[in-house]
C-alpha cells in the first residue's frame, strides 16, 4: 500500500523548520545541513512546539524543556526520555513526499 | 570551546550538567510525577536555577523529615515555571510551561506545593495558581507554619548574622519576615542590623545581580559589624554573594544552613566549595571523577562551569 503523501517541492523546503499539516497530522518538515526530515510537530513530553526548535546538526531541541531529539537517530531522546516520532521522507522529480504510515517512536526509555 | 548553543537549550543543559556534578548523595527527586502512584501531600518544586545549589532543597527534605513529614521534590529543566521563556519574552511559551508544571503537580495530589525560587511563585501567581487545588507558596511560609515544632528541636547556634533579604513586593516582604522569625526562633544566634543588606528587584538574579558597589558596600558593612556570616533568603542571593567570602572572609550561608545547624543536621555546600576555588581550571580538577564517570565533554562542561558558577 502506498503511504506516501506529497507535501509539496523541495523549493517549499529551504534550510530551517517548516509546519505542514497532512490530514489531521501536524508534521515539521526541516531541511538541516540540506538533508530533509519530518517528524511530529508537537514534543512528546508536553506538547511542546517543535516548529521552534533549536537546531544543532541534525538534534533538535524542543523550547519548553529541552528534551533533545537526534534526528539521525530516529528521533532518540539524548537523555534518555520519550522519543520522537519521525517519518522516512523521499525527494522524486523535484516534489517532497513523506511516508505516513512509517511513524517510528520508541517507547520511554527511561 | 565556548558554549555556541543556542539559548533554551544552552541554559537547561547547563542545569542538567552541574546540577548533577554537584548533587550531593541523597538528593532525589521526579522530572514528571507519573499518572498514578505517587500522591503526596507536601511537594516541594526545585525550580530549575536551585539544582546549583543542592544543598537547599536537600535540606529543605532533611528538615521536614525532622517533623515526620514526607515530601515529595520535583525538579529538573521539565519543572521550569517559565522564567526562562519570560526572561526572553516568548510569552506563550512561559504561559504553557506554567500551565504544563501546575497541571503536573495535581497527579501528586497535593495539599499544598512549595517553591524554593521566588521567580516561580510569581510566575505561577501571574498564570492562575489559586485556580488549581492546592495551596502554593514560597517554602519559608511551610517552616514558618512548622516553626513551634522546629524550635523545641533546635539547639544553640552562636553565630554573629547580618540577614539580606528584598523587599520589592508583599509576597518578598513576607519572606523576609519568614527569614527573620525563623532566625529569631534560633536559640544564641545574634542578629545584628545592617543599613546596606537589602537586595534589588525579586532576588540577587545572575540577569539582575546587585550592583558591584552595594555588594562590597554589604560585606564592608557585614565586617565591620563584626559578623561571622551573612545570611540570605533565597538560593540565587547566595550564589551571587558567597564568592565575597573571598575578600570579606564573611561567610554566606542560605537560610536553610542556619536551620540545619539549630538541628544537627549535617550538609556540605557544593556550589560554595567550587566558587570558592575561584577559577574553572580548579573546579573541573575538583568534578574530574564524576565528570570522567558521567562521559562528559570536558571543553562544554568547562563553558558550562563559567556560566552557573561564576557569573
Amino acid at each position: 500500500m502506498d503511504n506516501w503523501v506529497e507535501v509539496g517541492t523541495e523549493e517549499h523546503f529551504p534550510e530551517g523548520l517548516h509546519m505542514k499539516a497532512i490530514g489531521r497530522r501536524q508534521l515539521v518538515i526541516a531541511r538541516l545541513n540540506g538533508r530533509l526530515f519530518a517528524f511530529d510537530a508537537l514534543c512528546p513530553h508536553a506538547q511542546g512546539p517543535m516548529e521552534r526548535s533549536e537546531i544543532e546538526g541534525a538534534i533538535v531541541t524542543c523550547p519548553l524543556h529541552a528534551w533533545r531529539f537526534d534526528l539521525e537517530s530516529e528521533g532518540k531522546e539524548l537523555h534518555g526520555y520519550r522519543h520522537l516520532a519521525t517519518y522516512q521522507v523521499k525527494v522524486m522529480e523535484g516534489r517532497v513526499l513523506v511516508d505516513v504510515e512509517s511513524k517510528r517512536a520508541q517507547p520511554h526509555a527511561a | 570551546m565556548a558554549d555556541q548553543r543556542p539559548s533554551y537549550t544552552a541554559i537547561y543543559e547547563t542545569v542538567r550538567t552541574i546540577g548533577r556534578l554537584l548533587a550531593p548523595e541523597g538528593l532525589h527527586y521526579l522530572t514528571e510525577i507519573p499518572p498514578e502512584g505517587s500522591e503526596s501531600e507536601l511537594v516541594i518544586h526545585l525550580s530549575c536555577m536551585a539544582h546549583y545549589t543542592p544543598n537547599v532543597p536537600l535540606l529543605a527534605q532533611r528538615i521536614l523529615a525532622k517533623l515526620g513529614l514526607q515530601a515529595l521534590i520535583v525538579g529538573g529543566p521539565e519543572n521550569c515555571c517559565g522564567e526562562l521563556h519570560k526572561h526572553f519574552k516568548d510569552h506563550d511559551l512561559e504561559k504553557q510551561t506554567a500551565k504544563i508544571v501546575m497541571s503536573g503537580f495535581r497527579r501528586a495530589k497535593p495539599r499544598k506545593v512549595v517553591s524554593i525560587c521566588p521567580d516561580c511563585d510569581e510566575v505561577f501567581g501571574a498564570h492562575g495558581v489559586g485556580r488549581y487545588p492546592f495551596q502554593h507558596t514560597n517554602i519559608s511560609d511551610l517552616f514558618i507554619e512548622h516553626l513551634d515544632r522546629l524550635k523545641a528541636e533546635m539547639r544553640p547556634v552562636n553565630v554573629r548574622i547580618v540577614p539580606h533579604f528584598h523587599t520589592i513586593n508583599a509576597a518578598r516582604q513576607r519572606d523576609a519576615q519568614n527569614m527573620m522569625s525563623i532566625l529569631n526562633a534560633v536559640p544564641g544566634l545574634q542578629i545584628l542590623e545592617p543599613k546596606h543588606a537589602l537586595g534589588p528587584g525579586i532576588h540577587c538574579q545572575t540577569l539582575h545581580p546587585m550592583p558591584p558597589a552595594d555588594q562590597e558596600r554589604m560585606f564592608e558593612e557585614a565586617r565591620s559589624l563584626g559578623a561571622d556570616a551573612l545570611v540570605v533568603p533565597y538560593h540565587s542571593c547566595y550564589r551571587q554573594h558567597c564568592k565575597m567570602e573571598l575578600k570579606y572572609g564573611v561567610p554566606v550561608h542560605h537560610m536553610f544552613n542556619i536551620l540545619a545547624m539549630a538541628l544537627g543536621i549535617p550538609f556540605s555546600e557544593p556550589f560554595k566549595e567550587m566558587r570558592l576555588l575561584d577559577s574553572v581550571d580548579a573546579v573541573v580538577e575538583a568534578l574530574r571523577p564524576r565528570i570522567e564517570r558521567y562521559g562528559y565533554d570536558e571543553q562544554l562542561v568547562r563553558a558550562q562551569i563559567a556560566r552557573a558558577i561564576f557569573c
